[in-house]
C-alpha cells in the first residue's frame, strides 16, 4: 500500500494538486536533500510522474510524498562524498536559533537513512508503520533507527 | 495518556519545522514535457502512462527555469553509496575488467588496530567536467595573496535567505560564509542572464573582490563558456574545467577499515575511508579547482588540505589523481591520515585482486545469522548486530561473498556462477521481489521475475532468482522501495 495518511480527494483536478501540494511537497524534499534547487527539481519531477499517472492514482498527496522521497534517496546515493559536502552553496543559511542550527548541522552529520527516518517521523509525522512501508523495512527496524538517530544527536550536540 | 516525548524528539521536530519554512518555495508552472532528472527516470512504474502532451499550469508568474538543475548533473556523475536504507555490495571482478585496473592507487599502510573490510572499484568515464564551469582566478603565490573560485551554472536564482546583500556586476548578490572552510573563504552569489553565479575567495576582501568581480567579462552569449580573462587585472586565470565532459577514463577505488567496534556511524569508533582516483585525458578537475583555494600546493602542483570537521586529508594532483582520506569524524589524527595518504601506491591488478580475496574471506568469516536453502544453492546472511553480508553458496562449488560490508537490515547482490547471474536478496523486514526494470514509479510492486524462490528464516525474507539472459540490470524492491544489481558488479 503506498503511504497516504490524507483521505483521498474525489475528482480532485491534477491543476488543484498541483497549486495544493507544491510547496509541502518541495519542503520535505528540502528537508531530505538540503538544496532548495535540488529540492524543487524532484518535486516538478514527481508532479511530471503524477500527471502520467493521474487517472490510476487514487491518493496523490500520498503519491507525491511517496515519489518525491524515493527520488531524494535516489540523488542522495548517486551523490559522492564530495558532492553531498558541496551541495548547500543555495542553502538558506543560519536560522538564528544556536540551538535549531547546531541541531540542523547535527542532522545532516548522520548517516542517511537516518536523517530519512527523522524527517519522515518528524516533520511529516508519520507513523513507523507508514515510514517501513515507505522505505521497505520493518516497522521494529523504524523504531531502531529513530531511536539510534536521536542517540546519535544527542552525542553530537553535546561535544 | 500520551507517548513521553523527548526532548531531542522535540528539538528535531522544531528544527525541520523552522527549516521547512525558512526555504522560499515558488511554485512556477506546471510544464508536462518538462525532462525528468535521472532520479525520477530510475523510478519504475507499472502502470501505462498517459500521453504527457502539453500541459502548462500558470499558477505563479514567476516561470521555472529548470534546464540543468543540480539533481539533473549530479544524478549522471557516478557516486559512492553511503549504506543507506539498502545495501548494495558490488565490485567489479571480470577478467576483463581487471586487465584495466593496473595502476589503481592504494593504501599500502594502515594502523593495527584498523581491519580492511571493504575493497571495490570500478571504471567510468571521466568526470572532470562539473556542474557548469569553474574558474580559478588568483595571483601565482597562493591564496595569501588572494584567489577568487567562480562557479556557473544553469539556475533560477536560488539565493540564499538571512544572507548580507550587497551588489556585484551591478546586481543584488548575497555573502555567505562558504560552505566548505566557512572561517577563511565567503561566498559571493548571484542570478545573471539565466545561470547562477557563485563566487568564494580567500585571502581577498570583499571590495576588492567585488571590484575584480565587476571587471570581469564573458567570453560569449554562451554563459557556461565562462568569464575572459582581465588583460589589466592582477587576478590571472589559473585554471578552469571544461564546460563538457572531456573524453577518458576515471578509475576509482574505496578500501574501509573499521576497529572491532564496525561501525559506520559519525564518530563510532575508529573508521577510514581512503577513496582514490586515476583520470586519464579528462584535463583539470573541478576538485582540483575546488582544493586549490584552500590546501597547501607542494611540488608538481600536488594540492594537500586538512578538513578537521571530518578528520579528512585530501590530495588532489593536476592530471586528475586524487585521494581521500577520511575518519569519518572519528578519533583517527592527521599525522595518521597523513601516513595513509604518504602510503598510497600504484598496485597492478593482481595485488588489488589480493586484497579483495583477503577481505572476501574475513567478510566470509563472520557467524552465520540466518540462512536459507533456495533451488541449488544456499544464502546466508552472515555478521553482526552492526553489519551484514549476503553470501551465495552454490550447490558443489565455493561460497561467495562481497568483498564490502552493508550495513543496513535489506541486502541484495549479484553473484555471477559459471554463465548464470544469479540476483540474491534479503531483508529483516518485507520479502524481497527482483524484477526486470521498468521506467517510472509503481503503485504496485512490480512481478517477479519468472523462477524467482523465496524461503523465509527466522525474521529475515529471502528471494533469489537466476536472471534471464538479456537482462544486465534488475530491480530489487523492498516494499516500494528500490535499488538495483547490475550483472558488470556481480560477485564471482
Amino acid at each position: 500500500m503506498l503511504l497516504d495518511r490524507r483521505a483521498p480527494v474525489p475528482e480532485v483536478s491534477f491543476e488543484v494538486v498541483y497549486e495544493e501540494e507544491y510547496e509541502a511537497v518541495t519542503r520535505l524534499a528540502y528537508l531530505l536533500v538540503r538544496s532548495r534547487e535540488v529540492a524543487e527539481e524532484l518535486t516538478q519531477d514527481a508532479f511530471v510522474r503524477l500527471y502520467e499517472y493521474f487517472d490510476a492514482v487514487v491518493t496523490p498527496a500520498g503519491w507525491l510524498r511517496t515519489a518525491v522521497v524515493r527520488m531524494a534517496i535516489t540523488w542522495q546515493r548517486r551523490q559522492d562524498l564530495e558532492r553531498r559536502r558541496l551541495a548547500g552553496t543555495f542553502d538558506p543559511g543560519a536560522l538564528g536559533e544556536p540551538e535549531l542550527d547546531e541541531t540542523w548541522t547535527a542532522i545532516g552529520r548522520l548517516r542517511q537513512e537516518r536523517q530519512t527516518v527523522l524527517v519522515l517521523r518528524f516533520y511529516e509525522d508519520l507513523s513507523h508503520r507508514a515510514i517501513a512501508e515507505l522505505l521497505g523495512c520493518s516497522a521494529a527496524t523504524v523504531r531502531s533507527r529513530t531511536r539510534r538517530a536521536l542517540a546519535d544527536l544527542r552525542r553530537e550536540v553535546s561535544r | 495518556m500520551s507517548p513521553r516525548r523527548e526532548p531531542m524528539a522535540t528539538r528535531v521536530r522544531s528544527t525541520l519545522r523552522a527549516k521547512a519554512d525558512q526555504v522560499t518555495v515558488r511554485p512556477g508552472p506546471f510544464d508536462a514535457d518538462r525532462p525528468v532528472t535521472r532520479a525520477a527516470e530510475a523510478m519504475p512504474l507499472s502502470l501505462t502512462p498517459r500521453s504527457r502532451g502539453r500541459l502548462v499550469l500558470g499558477i505563479a508568474a514567476v516561470a521555472v527555469v529548470a534546464v540543468l538543475g543540480a539533481a539533473a548533473v549530479v544524478a549522471l556523475r557516478r557516486g559512492s553509496d553511503d549504506g543507506g536504507t539498502t545495501s548494495t555490495a558490488a565490485s567489479t571482478t571480470t577478467t576483463e575488467a581487471e586487465s584495466g585496473v593496473d595502476g589503481v592507487l592504494a593504501p599500502s599502510w594502515s594502523p593495527d588496530d584498523l581491519t580492511l573490510w571493504a575493497v571495490t572499484w570500478e571504471q567510468s568515464p571521466s568526470d572532470s567536467a562539473g556542474i557548469g564551469l569553474e574558474q580559478l582566478f588568483g595571483r601565482g603565490g597562493g591564496t595569501a595573496d588572494g584567489a577568487v573560485h567562480v562557479w556557473i551554472q544553469y539556475g533560477e536564482g536560488g539565493l540564499p535567505v538571512g544572507a548580507s546583500p550587497t551588489t556585484v556586476r551591478g546586481i543584488q548578490a548575497d555573502l555567505v560564509p562558504a560552505k566548505e572552510f566557512p572561517d577563511t573563504t565567503s561566498t559571493l552569489s548571484w542570478y545573471e542572464d539565466d545561470v547562477n553565479v557563485s563566487a568564494s575567495f580567500v585571502g581577498i576582501g570583499l571590495e576588492e573582490t567585488v571590484a575584480f568581480l565587476d571587471g570581469l567579462t564573458w567570453r560569449s552569449d554562451d554563459r557556461l563558456v565562462g568569464f575572459a580573462p582581465q588583460s589589466s587585472g592582477d587576478l590571472d586565470l589559473l585554471g578552469e574545467t571544461s564546460p563538457a565532459p572531456a573524453g577518458g577514463t576515471v578509475l576509482s577505488a574505496r578500501f574501509l577499515y573499521l576497529d572491532a567496534a564496525l561501525s559506520l556511524a559519525p564518530g563510532e569508533g575508529r573508521q577510514l575511508e581512503v577513496h582514490t582516483t586515476t583520470a586519464t585525458g579528462g584535463g583539470i578537475s573541478s576538485s582540483y579547482l575546488r582544493t586549490w583555494l584552500h590546501a597547501d600546493r607542494g611540488e608538481d602542483g600536488v594540492l594537500e588540505s586538512y578538513d578537521p570537521r571530518y578528520g579528512t586529508v585530501r590530495r588532489d594532483w593536476p592530471d586528475g589523481r586524487r585521494l581521500w582520506v577520511d575518519a569519518n569524524a572519528t578519533a583517527v589524527d592527521r599525522a595518521t591520515l597523513v601516513r595513509v595518504a604518504d602510503s598510497v601506491e600504484a598496485v597492478a591488478a593482481g595485488e588489488l585482486t589480493q586484497l579483495r580475496e583477503a577481505v572476501r574471506d574475513r567478510v566470509g568469516g563472520q557467524d552465520l545469522v540466518a540462512s536459507a536453502e533456495l533451488g541449488d544453492a544456499r544464502l546466508e546472511v552472515r555478521g553482526t548486530s552492526a553489519m551484514a553480508i549476503l553470501c551465495l553458496q552454490p550447490a558443489g562449488g565455493t561460497r561467495i561473498c562481497p568483498a564490502d560490508v552493508a550495513f543496513g537490515s535489506s541486502l541484495s547482490t549479484g553473484f555471477v556462477v559459471g554463465d548464470t547471474w544469479y540476483a540474491a536478496a534479503v531483508s529483516s523486514g518485507v520479502t524481497p521481489v527482483v524484477s526486470r526494470p521498468s521506467p517510472a514509479l509503481p503503485v504496485t510492486v512490480p512481478e517477479p521475475l519468472p523462477g524467482s524462490e523465496a524461503a523465509t528464516s527466522g525474521e529475515w525474507s529471502f528471494t533469489l532468482v537466476a536472471v534471464p539472459a538479456g537482462l544486465d540490470t534488475v530491480d530489487v524492491w523492498y516494499g516500494l522501495h528500490q535499488t538495483n544489481l547490475q550483472r558488470s558488479q556481480a560477485e564471482e
